[in-house]
């Protein structure tokens, strides 16, 4: 009997700790599972479609690879042309910063050594498709110039062993481990020194400001400088006869040493995915002639821009923080996430803007631009000094000569139409780019009211087609006259026109439109100039008078535009702060940082905790829920947004609980059965969309979203949107959380990859054209992350102060162009705080810009969500702001969107109808109703994982229950028979 | 208490509590530093190291059963900690703040893997007699 006393209780404590072993399991994977459901390629909605003898064609959304997302041979050949279309964007994207003595092309039979751990531990991604090969830096060599011509012993004894360089540390080998196998390249190998350098960045983490090895990260380590000095010695010894440095790197390298070191010529490919060196392989071998531009500013000191001071590992703690954690009530980790703040002390000049505006100033000698501060030399500040390769550089085989033709003002679209003449003037054929620069006036006006200008800032630009030797084209490039407006933030309180003389420059890059601009104003080298522009290519016009009213009303909704983020801007809250002003760089540059004290209203602020139910709030019974009105999801496909009688037709017949039922997303969300709402998968970003549904094999991971903006070709923005919002459809999603929302403030951002360049203007072009061809190919295009998280760095709660006229014509203008002119369905808010509000509660954000200003109808998401950071549990603020989901929650907003209408808050559940409008607005424009018809019944269907884990969870019960009964009936039989006996 | 007279089952209870209060010290200190305290966790774990001593030290039919009990208690209790800690393991896992953790992986894991070690001390307990063969 004591026998089956212990096997049985053993079995029942087996059973004990299998049960809640399965039972926690369960709990978290089915919180999150929408993620679970996408990692295993498993679809929770099923369409039975009734066969009443009617053909409907519900492949609403469709392509030359059909609408079968699980049609595996299609996968595979949207696969193939992915890959293609990847090679195409490096080939176009990949910029040729230097080329003396015609090291590139490499000449035909060119034998060539591969340098530089980034040639084996590079940036690119393994590829996730079996039948397409991984193409590496040295096998995309090997492919284009034969194996029996490139060296790669290095990467195969020595890379090898090492890792890849991270965001705190450079990894380079040490150079005796590279001389160890110098006999390699003595004899043969060495027409060439190919060297590769990598830098890289992620998620949450910024690149630090300095290495490991104590040099700056972005400059060359100590490992490299001893690399690059071996080879200038060996090339000095005629061993090599070039060398070739390929930049491989999303985070703007300094490259300033390129001469010093006897580099013949550079390319900067940046981050290539899995399969793009390919592309890089056939610029360098002259397969292809390189034609892209640079995005950003390549400074000789990567320290040396303003916006320095308050970035990454300057990242601010408030001056009082113990009393800032001792008032406040979002306090985790010790106050982690209230502690810190950037102040975005630059205003509008932010990378080209910054170097060529001081430069501007320098020769024009205005506002102490020749000052030390902010010098990386020590002494006066040199344009020359500072910047290797300006934003818009690029180089190709071939020359081009431009010419411009003339410039009219278009009235019906607003537009100045630029007409440029290209000529290539070489004798390779070749893609040039006409980038359009302006300048607009910087009078009295404009410095009593801190309306501050850059000396050339982006309007406008197009791309020819391939021109061969001797071949023209004109191209006619609009520049939208919104672009010369500025954002007057203290005086008018809106967009002006400024009142003085305005240029249109077409230059090779930005430097050289400046300096075309320059020579049109009579500058000329003796004033400083590094070269004399030409003042041909500048179109110039007076403007007599200041004009406030023309873009005092939205373009895109009509209604007013004025100020609305004055709580973003440190002086609203009393403490004094000057931005950086050309008026006066000395007395304005922030040297050092401002430590700042947080006031009483910004610790208030902090707290996210000012809702209050509104006084005329409707109350929760005089909403109709529940109704049948006889429309279904597929019914309100071509509802306008504004025919308010069928949706509100169709939002009564939502429940309160399957509204809230739409809110918390877990890379999906559930379907409604009822009412035909299929189940919803959304992925995250830019650089691969997931699972293919066919085959079980990832996308292919692309390459990085500023190599696109780097080809300057807005066909191919285009075809990125389209080829991205394909493979989501094959991926079964009908969202992507693209990202490109933010800005390369400085190149320190962990995320650069992801977001399209340092300019504002372009950026806006980029999302437009991607918005729009992804939603075109029913995927709803998620910008992130809205607004001003240009850095990882403390990214969770950091209080980020600027002016209204950064934001607006800086960074709230990369969105603008993806919500107002592309048509974004989609926008996920940012961690970040405007000012000391967080994003996700800004409602002059969501609400008066988005929705008001850029008449955005899709929906809105937070970013990550969780319960454990406070900060992120005002559910109230954020439902008034204009949230309508909420990333990787588990259900905790829609628990408490229930408990306050279950309170009485008419207004939450106002609130809540708004929210499930713009989710299903979203998704009733998207590829999700493909398949659906009125005959189309839409049915769950459990995953299998789920029916796993019940089924095991419930053994495990019967079991311990079992066990336990016979354990203690054998307990109690047994001190029966004690008794008896 | 004279260890050696007692049963294999009574001292698998006896060491597996050792471990449990070691477990349990450990865990409110991690809680206290971290601010990851949880009463339900803390009681479910100091019910466990009441219930292996009172089967170990007690007589009677009902404290035949207590090393059972001792088992469901820790296994709540590691589930709770565990799904209490999954910021940690998201946040750390992924290199990344987004799940307002706090603190690293390694006290998590110690944590766990006490708890998972003294689960299978209970269980062994729970499949031997607790009266010494005669």
């Amino acid at each position: 009997m004591k026998r089956t006393v212990a096997i049985t209780r053993g079995l029942a404590a087996l059973m004990a700790f299998l049960m809640l072993l399965t039972i926690s399991a369960s709990t978290l994977m089915f919180e999150y599972a929408g993620a679970i459901n996408q990692a295993l390629n498993v679809s929770t909605s099923e369409i039975i479609t009734v066969d009443d003898g009617t053909e409907v064609d519900t492949a609403y959304y469709t392509s030359e690879f059909g609408a079968d997302y699980t049609n595996k041979q299609s996968a595979l050949k949207l696969e193939m042309a992915v890959a293609a279309e990847n090679v195409l964007q490096m080939e176009e994207g990949a910029v040729l910063l230097r080329n003396e003595n015609a090291a590139l092309p490499l000449a035909q039979g060119s034998q060539v050594t591969i340098f530089g751990n980034g040639s084996y531990n590079s940036t690119a991604s393994a590829s996730t498709i079996s039948s397409i090969p991984t193409m590496t830096f040295n096998s995309a060599m090997q492919k284009v110039l034969g194996e029996e011509n490139v060296n790669i012993t290095l990467a195969e004894n020595v890379y090898s062993a090492l890792g890849k360089t991270t965001n705190t540390e450079v990894i380079e080998a040490p150079i005796a481990d590279v001389k160890a196998y110098e006999s390699t390249w003595q004899n043969g190998y060495n027409d060439a020194a190919i060297v590769v350098l990598s830098r890289v960045g992620g998620e949450s983490n910024d690149d630090a400001f300095y290495g490991t090895d104590g040099n700056r990260l972005l400059g060359l380590s100590v490992n490299e400088e001893a690399l690059m000095s071996y080879l200038k010695e060996q090339k000095d010894a005629g061993v090599f006869g070039s060398i070739v440095v390929v930049i491989n790197s999303e985070q703007a390298m300094e490259l300033g040493w390129l001469e010093s070191y006897g580099v013949d010529a550079c390319l900067l490919c940046g981050d290539p995915g899995a399969v793009a060196f390919e592309g890089v392989a056939n610029i360098l071998s002259g397969k292809v002639n390189p034609s892209g531009r640079t995005v950003d500013t390549y400074a000789v000191n990567s320290l040396s821009a303003p916006a320095i001071t308050y970035a990454s590992d300057n990242t601010q703690m408030w001056g009082n923080v113990d009393e800032v954690n001792a008032y406040c009530t979002d306090i985790t980790n010790g106050g982690r996430e209230i502690d810190y703040y950037v102040i975005y002390a630059e205003g509008i000049y932010v990378g080209y803007k910054y170097y060529e505006t001081r430069y501007e100033d320098t020769v024009m000698g205005t506002g102490n631009a020749e000052s030390s501060v902010g010098s990386s030399t020590g002494s006066g500040w040199s344009y020359t000094d500072e910047v290797a390769y300006t934003f818009g550089y690029g180089l190709s085989y071939t020359t081009f000569e431009k010419e411009l033709l003339g410039v009219t003002y278009d009235a019906a679209s607003d537009c100045y139409l630029v007409e440029v003449k290209v000529t290539n003037t070489g004798d390779v054929a070749g893609k040039d780019v006409v980038e359009i620069y302006a300048q607009t006036p910087y009078g009295d006006y404009e410095k009593e009211n801190n309306v501050e200008k850059p000396a050339v800032n982006l309007v406008g630009f197009d791309k020819t087609a391939e021109l061969a030797p001797g071949e023209s084209e004109t191209l006619t490039v609009s520049v939208e006259r919104y672009f010369l407006a500025s954002y007057d933030t203290y005086g008018a309180a809106g967009y002006i026109l400024s009142a003085g003389d305005y240029y249109l420059s077409v230059g090779d890059n930005a430097h050289d439109a400046l300096n075309n601009i320059l020579s049109a104003k009579g500058y000329t080298t003796a004033d400083g100039m590094d070269y004399d522009g030409n003042a041909a290519l500048t179109y110039t016009w007076n403007q007599a008078e200041l004009d406030a009213e023309s873009y005092n009303l939205s373009p895109y909704t009509g209604v007013e535009v004025t100020n609305l983020f004055d709580h973003a801007d440190l002086n609203y809250y009393g403490i004094d702060f000057t931005y950086l002003s050309r008026s006066d760089w000395e007395g304005t540059y922030p040297e050092t940082a401002l430590v700042v004290d947080a006031t009483q209203e910004m610790m208030d602020d902090l707290n996210l905790d000012w809702y209050e139910t509104p006084a005329d709030a409707p109350s929760v019974d005089s909403f109709t829920q529940g109704a049948d009105n006889g429309l279904t999801f597929i019914d309100m496909r071509l509802v306008d947004y504004d025919d308010d009688e069928t949706w509100n037709a169709f939002l009564d017949q939502f429940t309160v609980e399957e509204m809230v039922a739409l809110m918390p997303d877990t890379f999906g969300v559930a379907g409604i059965d009822r009412l035909g709402v299929p189940a919803q998968a959304r992925a995250d970003d830019c650089r691969g969309t997931g699972t293919l549904t066919a085959t079980g094999e990832n996308a292919l991971t692309w390459l990085s979203e500023p190599t696109t903006a780097r080809t300057w070709n807005t066909d191919l923005f285009t075809s990125r949107g389209r080829y991205m919002a394909l493979e989501c459809a094959f991926c079964g999603l009908n969202e992507l959380w693209y990202g490109a929302g933010n800005l390369h403030r400085t190149p320190f951002g962990g995320r650069n990859h992801q977001y399209v360049s340092e300019d504002g203007n372009l950026s806006y072009y980029v999302t437009a054209y991607e918005a729009a061809a992804m939603q075109e190919n029913g995927i709803n295009y998620a910008i992130k992350h809205f607004v001003l998280n240009d850095q990882e760095s403390h990214r969770e709660s950091l209080a980020t102060f600027t002016n209204e006229q950064a934001l607006r014509e800086i960074y709230l203008r990369v969105c603008e162009g993806g919500f107002a002119v592309g048509g974004a369905n989609s926008v996920m808010t940012a961690f970040n705080r405007l000012g000391v509000i967080y994003a996700a509660t800004d409602k002059a954000l969501l609400t008066d810009l988005l929705r008001g200003e850029w008449g955005f109808e899709g929906h809105i998401t937070t970013d990550g969500f969780s319960k454990s950071s406070l900060y992120k549990t005002h559910y109230e603020e954020m439902f008034d702001a204009g949230l309508t989901f909420f990333c990787l929650d588990p259900g905790e907003t829609a628990a408490a969107m229930l408990s306050f209408i279950e309170a009485g808050d008419g207004y939450m559940l106002q609130c809540l109808r708004q929210m499930t409008k713009h989710n299903i607005y979203a998704a009733v424009n998207s590829v999700s109703v493909n398949g659906l018809s009125s005959n189309s019944i839409v049915v769950t269907v459990v995953p299998w994982w789920q029916t796993a884990m019940l089924a095991a969870t419930a053994v495990f019960t019967l079991g311990f229950a079992v066990c336990t009964v016979i354990c203690v009936a054998s307990l109690v039989s047994g001190k029966k028979r004690s008794v008896a006996a | 208490m004279n260890l050696k007279q007692k049963s294999a089952s009574a001292k698998l209870s006896v060491v597996g509590g050792a471990l449990n209060l070691i477990t349990l010290v450990f865990f409110c200190i991690y809680g206290a530093v971290y601010d990851y305290f949880d009463i339900v966790v803390f009681l479910t774990l100091a019910l466990g190291v009441v219930c292996a001593a009172l089967y170990a030290l007690g007589s009677g039919k009902v404290s035949e059963i207590l090393n059972l009990v001792a088992v469901l208690c820790v296994s709540f209790g590691v589930g709770l900690f565990f799904l209490n800690s999954y910021p940690v393991w998201a946040d750390r896992l992924n290199n990344i703040t987004m799940y307002g953790s706090r603190g690293t992986l390694l006290p998590v894991i110690s944590i766990m893997v006490l708890c998972f070690v003294t689960v299978f001390l209970y269980i062994a307990s729970c499949f031997t007699r607790k009266e010494r063969a005669a």
